[in-house]
């Protein structure tokens, strides 16, 4: 019965918030749509393609809107809460004992191609992503792979925006200088 | 100053290509680095970039989530069904609507009593004086002298005197002399 539904395409994430405030269903499953991939997605790469844990935290976050959507400041950009809330939970995770190490690809094994393959530059460079420090790595995947701005990032992670561009840059450096050497 | 530049050469190397560069930025750039390596940076970022682009959240995991939401707690009212009681309603009443009797209007008389104000009338004593006429007495005669009678004698003196302006003899009854009759009742007027 679409004719006399209500339709939240329209609706900015903030009042998307304030409806799923008053329990309305669709308001959510409207966010949903627009940030579950987005954060699923975040997670996957925060946590080392692990695509079993990625899908816990996405929905841990979900569950954590749904119950408590008071929490968000209709005030503030939902964009930046939401990551602040992915970012603690990847914290969280973080202070669990490791998951036992995947198997190193060996990409010495064979013989250099004669020209970097995309698949392979993005596997040495995944692996390079995730040897960074957790801060750095924070920096660099909202920055670059998310798409933030350097302010939101320093809001999401409650710190300066110097500190912020200081993570980013050295990130860069380590990567590179990682890469470097290589057909890169 | 440092940060401040390699931040902006990060951000040209996010966006362009080194031959997209204005001359400005391509100065800015290869005073801080040789182009070999703004060019690694670029190829680095767009890699990051596009990496896990095709990964998408799994579907049931939306049906787990879904089914976390409360339901609300109100009646979800159908707009449809609503509307169908409504019109079924409102098909009832022209079914068992009342028959109407043309009624003959007579005409009632209807009896009013206005408010009636009884004057009452206060009645106060009045004195009322009134006078009568009554005849003056005639003069007594002169008493006549008797002669001194001893202290040891009691002389009969007459009580009763006639008036020798009436001719009533001597023995009249006092039914027929009303004014010896009140000489005798005048006693009894002061009581």
């Amino acid at each position: 019965m679409p004719l006399f539904r209500r339709t939240y395409h329209s609706y900015t994430d903030e009042a998307l918030m304030q409806a799923i405030a008053q329990r309305h269903e669709r308001a959510f499953a409207e966010l949903y749509e627009r940030y579950s991939t987005r954060m699923y997605r975040f997670f996957f790469r925060m946590l080392q393609r692990d695509a079993a844990r990625a899908e816990d935290l996405t929905q841990e976050l979900f569950l954590k809107i749904i119950e408590k959507p008071h929490l968000f400041n209709p005030e503030k950009r939902f964009k930046t809460w939401v990551y602040t809330l992915a970012t603690n939970l990847c914290r969280n995770e973080f202070r669990r004992p490791p998951l036992p190490e995947p198997e190193p690809v060996d990409i010495w094994a064979n013989e250099l191609p004669d020209m970097p393959e995309p698949d392979w530059l993005e596997t040495r460079l995944r692996q390079q992503i995730t040897a960074l420090p957790d801060a750095q790595r924070q920096c660099f995947v909202l920055r670059y792979q998310e798409g933030l701005t350097v302010p939101e990032i320093a809001e999401i992670l409650d710190c300066p925006e110097g500190t912020v561009k200081s993570r980013l840059h050295h990130a860069i450096r380590q990567l590179r200088t990682q890469l470097a050497g290589t057909y890169f | 100053m440092l940060s401040i530049m390699l931040d902006k050469i990060e951000q040209l190397a996010k966006e362009k290509a080194f031959e997209r560069l204005s001359n400005a930025e391509k100065a800015l750039v290869l005073s801080m680095m040789p182009r070999e390596e703004y060019d690694q940076i670029r190829r680095m970022l767009q890699t990051a970039e596009a990496m896990d682009a095709s990964v998408v959240a799994p579907e049931r995991l939306r049906a787990r989530v879904m089914a976390q939401f409360p339901k609300s707690e109100g009646i979800k009212v159908n707009l449809w069904l609503a509307l169908g009681i409504l019109a079924m309603g409102w098909g009832m009443m022209w079914v068992v609507r009342p028959v109407v009797m043309q009624e003959k209007q007579v005409p009632v008389i209807q009896q009013k009593t206005d408010t009636v104000w009884v004057e009452r009338i206060k009645w106060h004593e009045k004195v009322v004086y009134k006078t009568r006429l009554v005849p003056a007495p005639a003069p007594l005669p002169e008493p006549i002298a008797l002669q001194p009678v001893p202290s040891n004698i009691i002389p009969a003196a007459p009580l009763y005197l006639p008036d020798p302006t009436t001719q009533q003899a001597i023995g009249t009854s006092l039914g027929d002399t009303p004014e010896l009759m009140s000489f005798f009742t005048q006693g009894d007027q002061g009581k």
